[in-house]
């Protein structure tokens, strides 16, 4: 039994990290993280090899994750409204190289959803492509594609354009 | 000597990424050379990348919270467990009484005759149909909104399929089944290596009943009710396998909101 805590502990400061960049709420994150480890404690006989476990950790965290952002949409209006109003926000400009980690992060929770998971997946945790595609449950050509539009998009907020606009040129 | 490959955006994040074979790298390599745009593009993607991970640095280094240790959780899931094998032992304890003396162990399953009901109907679906190589539902998967509509007008009740995937298992789509009041549904999921595990929802007026196993001949089922529905699960599976379905279930129509 011990070696399923010494296979998933050195695993839980990258997930913690990965659930921290998406909520960008602490307490919401160990939330996350909380369920993704019991799933992978009470599911453990379904990993496919411990090579893989990286891989599959992340797969239940990103379903947890998809799952608490529908349920999240699925309440009230005026609720939708205020989680959308936060995300369209306008981000002031500061200057470059002067971003402090806060800002940072807040200008990145502009990008829809599917851009954050690319850029951290394949930019922060340094995962091979295949393995983003199956964390993902997409195709390795959806990554490709997904991570140059997100790539070219975080690039724009971190310019100090405002995600609701489109750029005019 | 053949035409070289042209160079594609997803050969230069791929270069950003260092995840291309060496040649590849040199051909990528050569083309940034006289192409400073591109260059400088990805530089400045290198760059937003590292920003990132500096700004995420400290979350990585921070002492992994308490409840977040796999002892715990292990300990937690442990009483869990013992929790059910304890309830699983009370079913067993109705049912002989049931069986043995006539009105006693009917005064105390009032609910669960129609509980047993449901889960012999379960069962005779799984038995029917999962051995169906062709046919084995009336609406495929692949028509999803048409699936979740049709069941949801059959049954008289909004009906989401669950989501197995994480536990290898893939909807096939479902089907009808008769039942003296409203019709039921049976839900049909594939491993992707022949083993079939269906879902059994009947709109049924009763609520809060636990989870009760039974297992005729090697076909397993757990069988529950909840938000006034009768639900089963049954296969050819671990007990183990089956309970974390039946768990996934339950967990997933708790999160969702009811209409």
């Amino acid at each position: 039994m011990s070696d399923v805590a010494a296979l998933l502990e050195p695993l839980i400061p990258a997930l913690r990290r990965y659930a921290f960049a998406l909520t960008r709420d602490h307490a919401a994150a160990d939330d996350l993280v909380q369920d993704c480890l019991e799933r992978a404690v009470s599911r453990w006989y379904l990993r496919s090899g411990d090579a893989q476990l990286r891989p599959w950790l992340f797969t239940i965290l990103h379903n947890l994750f998809v799952s608490a952002q529908r349920t999240r949409r699925r309440r009230p209006v005026h609720e939708v409204l205020d989680f959308m109003s936060e995300a369209a926000a306008p981000v002031a400009p500061t200057q470059e190289g002067s971003l402090a980690g806060r800002d940072m992060l807040e200008r990145f929770g502009a990008l829809s959803e599917d851009h954050q998971e690319v850029l951290l997946l394949v930019g922060v945790e340094g995962m091979a492509y295949a393995s983003v595609a199956r964390v993902l449950g997409v195709p390795v050509g959806t990554v490709m594609s997904r991570l140059s539009r997100a790539r070219d998009q975080f690039r724009r907020l971190l310019d100090g354009e405002r995600p609701a606009l489109r750029r005019v040129k | 000597m053949t035409a070289p490959i042209p160079i594609g955006d997803d050969d230069l994040q791929a270069y950003l990424d260092r995840r291309l074979p060496s040649d590849r790298m040199a051909a990528v390599a050569a083309y940034l050379a006289v192409h400073p745009d591109q260059s400088a593009r990805l530089d400045r993607y290198a760059q937003q990348d590292a920003m990132l991970a500096a700004a995420l640095q400290a979350k990585l280094q921070e002492p992994v919270p308490c409840r977040l240790r796999i002892a715990g959780i292990l300990a937690q899931q442990r009483r869990r467990r013992a929790r059910q094998v304890g309830r699983a032992a009370a079913v067993v304890l109705v049912a002989c009484a049931a069986g043995a003396g006539g009105w006693f162990g009917h005064a105390w399953t009032g609910g669960a005759d129609r509980l047993n009901a449901a889960m012999e109907r379960a069962v005779a679906a799984y038995q029917t149909f999962s051995v169906e190589v062709r046919h084995p539902v009336e609406v495929r998967a692949e028509d999803g909104a048409h699936l979740q509509q049709w069941l949801s007008n059959r049954l008289q009740r909004p009906l989401v399929p669950p989501d197995l995937s994480p536990l290898g298992y893939r909807l096939i789509g479902g089907r009808v089944l008769p039942t003296p009041s409203v019709p039921a549904a049976q839900l049909m999921y594939d491993d992707g290596q022949g083993g079939r595990l269906t879902v059994y929802v009947q709109p049924l007026g009763i609520d809060g009943e636990e989870f009760r196993y039974s297992k005729q001949g090697d076909v397993r089922t757990v069988v529950w009710a909840e938000q006034r529905m009768v639900l089963a699960v049954t296969g050819r599976v671990t007990q183990a396998a089956l309970i974390a379905a039946a768990q996934r279930i339950r967990d997933e129509m708790e999160r969702r909101v009811p209409p």
